[in-house]
């Protein structure tokens, strides 16, 4: 599903390169690691948001920067300017769905599927998605990276400014989206309980480049620890 | 306290990433202050030349002090729109412990270094020392610079008071220019006579300085307005009075739904310009621009200049297009990664692009089609201009705006933000209107007028049948343009 060869992009006091990552299709896949580890940039990278130095990234057999194909099947909230702050709620996710040529009938299903999770009142609220508190406007960016059933989810900390019961919706949101849908999940996180519990597969990212490749089982979150507490 | 203020102030000004990237914008508006101070002073020092020639048998100082009358008039319009209370981020400060009377009084003495403040003294000093001093004495002279001083110090708070009382809105715009309009009008015909008696009491305060308490009283007054104004405005970040925020949520307008995603991109494009602080005033501002070659059309017909109706033709038709287009791309530079990861094909992205700007186009056209009240040959030039724009100079507004590399925050307002302003914004007239006047050089020259409007209206129509293929290249070249833009755009 992912393929990631001899990936490199050089900063001036930073390196990020991964010489060789695949990711199976239906994989829930976690990425963990200290801050300016390259998770963010890695992510960038893969949705070809930013100019590899050499390497390649290929999503279904499709090198990211030579095609836009691969835009139909791979979504993604990495933060805030994943969202169009100006627009409702509805007017949001009413743009998405029509690049997917969808309709508002497709959205009210969509909200109406994840209504726990959503705001009340999301689709007929006349708030700007500005005036949502932080944690609410996150909800509706991921909310919107499903619109069109993408294969692939990549998502950047999507836990951070979620309230404790929204955390565990969205674990279980992610859990059902990958069992269910064989969506191919990519997730980063400072929460380790959280990734460990929804990902099958961790990787470490250290100045770079990858230092630990997991499978997850009772051992990892206590390995998890132990590096992040020295 | 006042010089740490300073210090923070004067840091965040040079370290801020405008300073630092665009020395070449900062020197040009260096040039711009320049100039402005050369004229003020020299208007300073040579006005009595002017007035004594134009009022031979009259009191010179009284006629400048008549004029004073309508500058104050004008000045507090202009700060009206354009001055702002420069919130320094006040949140940090006020959670330390400080007195928060001292950030408020270095709010105050802060904003009162405005050029609103300091241009004018450039006029009024040297006019006092060279002709009041010497016709009427120096202290009637002295008392007459505080008075102004004063007044000008009324104006700076006058103006904060009044922003936070009214909204800037399109019809308060209107009532403005229109009712200076009447003012003036009926000052003219000697309907009122307020210039007057403002001269009057300017005097009265001159002759005898007791009489300055009145104005000092006021000044005090206004003053500590603004402050308890700003004690209250104080968690806000702006202290000027906003919009309520009230949204149509709209599910979009038919015929654009009709157009699939170029429709949904364009419509996309109108709620960021019409929701937008600093893209709406730039719409407001254009239809200014609109009656602007009334200037020229006003003179005899015989002796209109082709090259100045051509050059007036183009700058009205394509108004709205120039301001709207060249922050293109910066203005999405917020959600830009949202564009750039979502299945929009950026063929299709550009033709948006292409599209908004023929329909700013035609809205200006439509506008100015008033005009052919004044002569059908002006409507010629016009419709010339209307067809040159959409084939030639959008393709290049679009162009020059793919090396837009800077962050634009759109709820930020329009007068005195430099963001995301280049070298390119100053010089883009020169292919938008300087090529087409180039272009019809020749036929005029030979005396073919009609003839080089219609070849520059050719050259728009084949443009116009060319459009797929321009947007081909154009779209291609953003391609390799878009990795820099996104990196610049994430930089806050």
């Amino acid at each position: 599903m992912i393929e990631i060869k001899n990936l490199f992009k050089a900063y001036k006091k930073f390196k990020l390169s991964v010489e060789n990552l695949s990711i199976k299709e239906a994989e829930s896949f976690g990425l963990v690691g200290n801050n300016g580890a390259g998770k963010t940039t890695l992510f960038y990278l893969m949705l070809d948001l930013l100019k590899a130095g050499s390497g390649s990234v290929e999503l279904k057999n499709i090198d990211v920067s030579k095609s836009q194909d691969w835009k139909f099947f791979t979504a993604s909230y990495l933060n805030e300017g994943f969202l169009i702050d100006f627009f409702t709620a509805r007017e949001f996710f009413l743009f998405i769905a029509r690049l997917y040529k969808k309709d508002i009938q497709y959205i009210e299903n969509l909200v109406n599927t994840y209504k726990d999770f959503l705001p009340d009142d999301i689709l007929t609220s006349r708030k700007f998605i500005r005036d949502y508190s932080q944690g609410n406007s996150v909800k509706i960016g991921i909310i919107a990276a499903l619109i069109g059933e993408s294969e692939i989810l990549i998502l950047d900390e999507p836990f951070a400014h979620l309230d404790p019961r929204s955390q565990i919706q969205l674990k279980n949101i992610l859990k059902a989206l990958n069992s269910e849908k064989q969506v191919t999940l990519l997730i980063s996180s400072h929460d380790l309980n959280h990734i460990t519990d929804v990902c099958k597969r961790i990787c470490l990212l250290e100045n770079g480049k990858i230092i630990k490749d997991l499978e997850t089982n009772s051992t990892t979150l206590p390995e998890l620890e132990k590096y992040f507490s020295v | 306290m006042l010089k740490t203020f300073f210090i923070h102030q004067w840091r965040e000004k040079t370290r801020s990433t405008f300073w630092r990237k665009n020395l070449i914008i900062n020197i040009f508006l260096g040039i711009f202050v320049g100039i402005f101070v050369f004229y003020f002073v020299f208007l300073g020092l040579y006005i009595d030349v002017i007035l004594r020639k134009i009022f031979p048998q009259s009191d010179i100082v009284q006629k400048f002090t008549l004029f004073t009358y309508y500058y104050f008039l004008i000045d507090l319009v202009l700060r009206f729109f354009m001055q702002k209370m420069e919130s320094i981020k006040i949140k940090p400060y006020l959670i330390l412990v400080l007195l928060k009377s001292k950030i408020y009084n270095f709010l105050i003495f802060k904003s009162l270094f405005s050029f609103f403040n300091l241009l004018p003294l450039l006029i009024f000093i040297p006019f006092t020392v060279k002709v009041i001093f010497v016709e009427k004495g120096l202290s009637f002279g002295f008392n007459w610079l505080i008075t102004i001083i004063l007044l000008i110090f009324i104006n700076h708070f006058l103006s904060f008071l009044l922003k936070k009382k009214f909204i800037i809105k399109p019809f308060l715009i209107l009532s403005i220019v229109f009712g200076i309009i009447g003012i003036f009008y009926l000052e003219k015909n000697s309907y009122t006579n307020f210039s007057g008696y403002f001269q009057k009491i300017i005097f009265v305060f001159s002759k005898n300085a007791i009489w300055l308490i009145l104005p000092i009283l006021f000044l005090s007054v206004t003053y500590f307005l603004s402050i308890s104004l700003l004690k209250k405005y104080t968690f806000l970040d702006s202290f000027e009075k906003s919009e309520e925020l009230k949204s149509k949520n709209s599910d979009g307008f038919f015929l654009l739904r009709k157009m699939g995603i170029i429709g949904n991109l364009i419509e996309l494009e109108w709620k960021m310009l019409w929701r937008g602080k600093r893209s709406k005033t730039y719409f407001f501002l254009s239809l200014f621009f609109i009656p602007y070659a009334l200037v020229l059309l006003r003179g005899e017909k015989s002796s209109e200049n082709e090259y100045f109706l051509l050059f007036f033709a183009l700058f009205v038709t394509s108004v709205f297009s120039i301001q709207h287009a060249q922050l293109f791309f910066a203005w999405e530079s917020v959600f830009a990664d949202l564009i750039h990861s979502k299945p929009i094909n950026y063929n299709n992205y550009i033709h948006s692009k292409y599209y908004f700007l023929v329909g700013l186009n035609l809205f200006a056209f439509i506008l100015s089609s008033f005009y052919i009240f004044w002569g059908i040959k002006f409507y010629f030039i016009i419709i010339t201009a209307f067809f040159y724009n959409l084939g030639v100079s959008i393709f290049i507004q679009i162009f020059l705006s793919t090396w837009n590399k800077t962050r634009v925050y759109n709820t930020k307002g329009a007068f005195f933000n430099y963001e995301g302003v280049h070298i390119i914004q100053f010089v883009n007239f020169i292919p938008l209107i300087v090529f087409p006047l180039l272009i019809y050089f020749p036929f005029h020259f030979f005396n073919f007028p009609n003839l080089g409007f219609i070849v520059l209206s050719s050259i728009g129509i084949l443009g116009i049948l060319l459009k797929n293929k321009i947007l081909k290249k154009i779209t291609s070249y953003f391609e390799k343009q878009k990795y820099d833009m996104l990196v610049g755009f994430r930089k806050k």
